[in-house]
């Protein structure tokens, strides 16, 4: 009873909070309009008994991912935030398909996820185990290839990120001298 | 020639322990447990040395007047002059030398006698800079700065020093601190207790 | 029905006690804090209201309350004050996975000094204590000052170098005790028989650097630089919204870190530990209250700890932070959990 509230509640202000982001013209708004969005999923993940995946969307994308934005926004001086600059239109007609794509894509997953274990098998292994022993076990035995795969992907960035800030530090230099 | 002089870097050892870190902290944790050696303020109140910058004053009559400059400036403008009362022979060099000069207000009166004195002196506290040129100014050692650096007032009116005031303020410090030996440092116990352990601690200080 | 009425009254007893707690003594440790800096600088500190200015924090508050509240022109409002909010919500939020000490049983009721055991408490810990970086930044935009900008941007390049730092240094201790619920935690250590700092000395002390970071502490105190900075992002606001930010920085923030450290590194409300062989407890004539005297007795330690290095260290320049945090921080956090890992089963036996 409580739980199907708080669940209400919770999904009740992503959404909201969901249609702020795109429809809010000031961008400190947005990012605030997206931080709770982040964070009331973070809640319905609790909810749903999926602790560790709720602490890392609070720790990673509430905090770490959110604060960059901010970082970059709070430079952004109040006299632009309040105007309200014409958005991306012919950008966001090209974009559309791919969004769209991913939209389907996900909802596959979903459906595709729910056949898999239509009645909740994981939930006895986690209350067995606990929740982050199972996703670690998911994570290194079944998933291997995909999370090693995806940890290449990183380092790839990573040192692309490296390269792009050295070669920046290189022009400063040069042009001192 | 400009000799540079650096840090010395500070070896591994000390990286990896924090040595330096280490160092500063048990000098301050020996201060904590040390006796504190403030004056609690509106409870106690220091002494400030003979040549304190504070409030003006103006020195009166008794006898001890810089001679013979005072009987010059006395003879030269005519003042008459009453034992307990201002020296001030308005020569108005005091307000010449002020780098705010407007904060002066000095005008003389004549005494059906025929002789001069200082009839209004009135010195605006709000634009001085206690810089102490006008002290230096004054001719007949009238205009000084006594010790009392307790300036605040609930009114500007307040802040304007007069001539009966400057005079009062006069009276007191010559009875009080005249015959003080013009030194920096008084010997005074509460000033003792502020260097209390300069006495014991440090060999320079060491008589 | 029954069990679920007694739960929901316990837990409401916990919040009530933890606020209590944790606000009172967050106020009040103003008044610590200006002693330990007087009599660092050899001065007596507040002496006058109370008995050695032990009002002191009252008078404070009341003037801070009576005060003016100004707001500055062209600011924004509403995230002026929404700033306030997310300052003061996340850092009391942390104490909800702080265990006070052992189970124990009154009434016939189990009661755990924990608010929420949850198993991932740790991880909760950091997310709500780098959320408070939000409210600075927030509060810096809102003012509409370039004091309180530069102050709240720099804020914001600390946590987000010192996040990842902290991250990896808490690493060790959860592999040691292999759960990342707090009352977990401080349990294994207590069957290993083993304080984690004799075996993680380096993920200690880097994490006292993250948490001297994180609380805007000296020597990582750049976003207030009272000399340069006036006092960063808390210029515009005045009166109690003023006095809030510090309270909520400095001293819930920091007795909750401090409390974390003590869960991970000095065995939560155990005793005195010989690594390996046992615990001394010199005061058992307290009986079941020792455990809770012992936690309080660690936290205050070190929050006195971190007091004293505020008050004795220089305060480094922003590029310094951030390169200490890159290159010196994270590579020894490697280091530590790569040696972790090599002596965890000998640990885990
Ligand atoms: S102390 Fe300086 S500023 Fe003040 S009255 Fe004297 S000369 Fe003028
Ligand atoms: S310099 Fe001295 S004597 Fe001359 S007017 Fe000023 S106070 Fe009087």
């Amino acid at each position: 009873m409580i739980q199907w509230l708080v669940f209400f509640l919770f999904s009740g202000i992503a959404v909201l909070s969901a249609l702020g982001v795109v429809f809010l013209p000031n961008p400190i708004y947005v990012i605030l309009a997206l931080l709770s969005v982040l964070v009331s999923v973070a809640g319905l993940f609790f909810i749903a008994g999926a602790e560790l995946v709720g602490a890392i969307q609070l720790l990673i994308y509430a905090v770490a991912v959110t604060v960059f934005y901010v970082f970059v926004l709070t430079a952004v001086p109040w006299e632009k935030a309040i105007k309200k600059d014409p958005f991306y239109r012919v950008e966001g007609l090209i974009s559309f398909p791919l969004v769209l794509a991913l939209y389907v894509e996900m909802v596959l997953v979903f459906l595709i996820g729910v056949s898999v274990s239509p009645k909740g098998q994981f939930r006895e292994l986690i209350t067995k185990f606990g929740n982050t022993e199972v996703v670690g076990a998911i994570l290194f035995s079944k998933y291997f290839l995909a999370f090693e795969l995806v940890s290449l992907v990183l380092l790839i960035g990573m040192i692309g990120a490296v390269i792009i800030g050295r070669k920046e530090a290189q022009t400063y230099e040069d042009h001192s001298s | 020639m400009v000799k540079k002089v650096f840090e010395k870097p500070l070896s591994w050892l000390e990286r990896i322990l924090f040595l330096d870190f280490i160092r500063g902290l048990s000098i301050t944790i020996r201060h904590a447990f040390r006796r504190t050696i403030t004056t609690h303020y509106p409870y106690e109140k220091l002494t400030p040395p003979k040549r304190f910058r504070g409030f003006f004053g103006h020195k009166v009559v008794n006898g001890k007047e810089p001679q013979p400059a005072f009987d010059e400036w006395v003879e030269r403008f005519k003042i008459k002059v009453e034992p307990g009362r201002s020296r001030c022979v308005v020569c108005m060099l005091c307000k010449r030398a002020c780098p705010v000069p407007q904060l002066f207000e000095i005008e003389g009166e004549k005494l059906p006698d025929g002789r001069r004195r200082v009839s209004v002196f009135n010195m605006n506290m709000m634009l001085c800079t206690f810089c102490g040129f006008c002290v230096d100014a004054c001719p007949v050692d009238c205009l000084f700065q006594s010790d009392i650096h307790e300036t605040a007032s609930y009114t500007r009116k307040d802040a304007v020093l007069n001539l009966e005031l400057l005079e009062r303020i006069g009276r007191d410090w010559q009875a009080r601190r005249e015959d003080e030996p013009d030194r920096i440092w008084i010997d005074d116990a509460q000033r003792q207790k502020l260097w209390y352990e300069n006495d014991l601690k440090l060999p320079e200080v060491r008589r | 029905m029954d069990s679920v009425l007694a739960w929901l009254i316990i837990t409401v007893i916990k919040i009530l006690v933890i606020l209590g707690i944790v606000l009172g003594i967050g106020a009040y440790l103003t008044l610590v804090e200006r002693k330990v800096a007087a009599h660092i600088q050899r001065r007596p500190g507040p002496m006058v209201v109370g008995w050695h200015g032990l009002l002191q924090p009252l008078a404070d508050g009341l003037k801070l309350l009576t005060k003016e509240d100004l707001f500055p022109r062209y600011g924004n409002r509403f995230l002026y004050n929404l700033a306030l909010v997310l300052a003061l919500v996340p850092a009391t939020l942390v104490f909800a996975v702080v265990p006070f000490g052992p189970e124990f049983e009154t009434f016939g009721i189990k009661v755990k000094p924990i608010l929420t055991d949850v198993n991932v408490g740790l991880l909760l810990v950091f997310a709500f204590g780098s959320m408070a970086v939000f409210a600075i930044a927030l509060a810096g935009w809102a003012s509409n000052s370039k004091y309180a900008l530069i102050g709240s941007m720099r804020k914001a390049g600390i946590v987000v170098s010192y996040e990842v730092v902290i991250t990896f240094a808490v690493m060790g201790p959860i592999i040691l005790a292999g759960t990342l619920s707090t009352y977990e935690i401080v349990q294994k250590q207590i069957e290993q028989k083993l304080w984690y700092i004799w075996l993680q000395p380096i993920a200690f002390v880097v994490y006292m650097f993250a948490v001297l970071a994180e609380m805007g502490r000296v020597p990582f105190d750049i976003q207030e630089a009272e000399a340069e900075l006036v006092t960063g992002f808390t210029v515009e606001y005045g009166g109690m919204k003023f006095g809030l930010f510090p309270l909520v920085e400095w001293y819930v923030e920091g007795l909750s870190l401090s409390a974390i450290a003590v869960v991970l590194f000095l065995g939560g409300w155990s005793p005195i530990n010989i690594p390996f062989l046992g615990f001394i407890d010199p005061l058992f004539f307290l009986g079941p209250l020792s455990p809770f005297v012992w936690f309080a007795l660690k936290v205050t330690l070190l929050f006195l700890f971190i007091l004293w290095l505020h008050w004795t260290l220089p305060r480094y320049r922003i590029d310094q932070i951030t390169s200490t945090a890159w290159k010196v921080m994270l590579p020894l956090t490697f280091v530590n959990l790569v040696l972790t890992a090599v002596i965890a089963p000998l640990i885990w036996r």
